[in-house]
């Protein structure tokens, strides 16, 4: 079985999301892109391993895409990215369908990152060789995608510290750890979760039309299951995978 | 959690003030008034007399900034626009 499988009898039950691999590769783009935003011009030997370096990364990334464990393949990515618009919708409603994984605005974002990253890295990298040096497409190509990734990263944090207050989950330390609370089982406050549960409900019917909220692909899961989180653990496996 | 939360913070916060204390490159190369400063042509002209094949020039603060390849190998060079004195060479 791969890691994503739940794990009984903690104090609080968590199940694996974030292979290592992927918390690795994380950190290291998320340090890379940080040196890389403030050596330009001042540390060229500095920026241009930064660049190299996340070039390998992308390349690691694209690989670990289909051969990772379940939430570091991009099996889904097409799916979630047609869900994004809605799902980003209703997030200005206040609405927020839990995801194990990435949830559909994370997964845009992924998609625009690992995009932008691969121009950036790439035009950064034409930049210095005797056939485009120099030449100002390449070199505004290279600032404006630059430019855009830091925007993204900003829009990435300031997601996951909104996400990790609306959904009541420390997602900066579930990138450290890889474990997350599966759906339904997270929410402390009675209030909160019941209100959410209601929101569920709602975001079933506009999401792509037939799923519900925290698993988007696969069988329905029956809106009742929600309402018993902890026997799913135990016999739903696959209704908390996502 | 709290500690890791706590050092990615720190971090994030010693990266970012200290972008803002690095400076952006050589820009500094004259102080006359931009009106007279003489036209970008004759730094490249310049650029060109020294050997190499000139493909682009900027203006970086007040320097005229010109990018240039000599011998296969990349070079910035920053022209001072009041009197066209070679005032840094950047190799890329």
């Amino acid at each position: 079985m791969r890691d994503a499988e739940p794990v009984a009898d903690q104090h609080v039950k968590t199940v694996a999301v974030w292979d290592r691999p992927l918390r690795l590769w994380h950190w290291s783009l998320a340090i890379l892109v940080l040196i890389a935003w403030v050596t330009p011009n001042t540390y060229d030997s500095l920026h241009r391993f930064a660049g190299y370096a996340v070039i390998g990364l992308l390349a690691f990334r694209l690989v670990w895409g289909f051969v990772g464990t379940r939430h570091s393949r991009f099996d889904k990515v097409g799916l979630r990215l047609r869900a994004a618009p809605d799902y980003l919708k209703n997030l200005v409603h206040g609405n927020t369908g839990r995801y194990l994984g990435l949830n559909p605005a994370g997964v845009a974002m992924l998609v625009a990152m690992l995009g932008l990253l691969g121009i950036s890295t790439v035009t950064g990298a034409m930049q210095v060789t005797v056939r485009f040096f120099g030449v100002w497409w390449i070199e505004d190509t290279h600032a404006y995608s630059s430019q855009a990734v830091i925007v993204l990263a900003g829009l990435h944090v300031a997601g996951t510290l909104l996400m990790s207050v609306l959904q009541r989950e420390n997602l900066v330390a579930a990138m450290f750890t890889g474990r997350k609370h599966p759906p339904g089982s997270a929410p402390p406050r009675r209030g909160a979760r019941s209100r959410a549960r209601a929101d569920h409900g709602r975001q079933a019917d506009l999401e792509s039309g037939r799923q519900p909220p925290h698993q988007d692909d696969g069988p329905s899961v029956v809106p009742a299951a929600a309402s018993r989180p902890a026997a799913r653990v135990q016999t739903d496996p696959v209704g908390i995978d996502d | 959690m709290k500690v890791m939360n706590a050092a990615v913070a720190a971090l994030a916060i010693g990266l970012f003030s200290g972008s803002a204390a690095l400076a952006d490159g050589y820009k500094n190369c004259t102080k006359l008034d931009k009106a007279s400063w003489k036209p970008t042509g004759d730094a490249e002209a310049k650029a060109k007399d020294a050997g190499y094949e000139v493909r682009q020039t900027k203006i970086e603060g007040s320097c005229y900034e010109v990018y240039g390849v000599k011998d296969g190998k990349l070079f910035e060079l920053f022209y001072s626009p009041e009197d066209l004195s070679l005032k840094h060479t950047k190799a890329k």
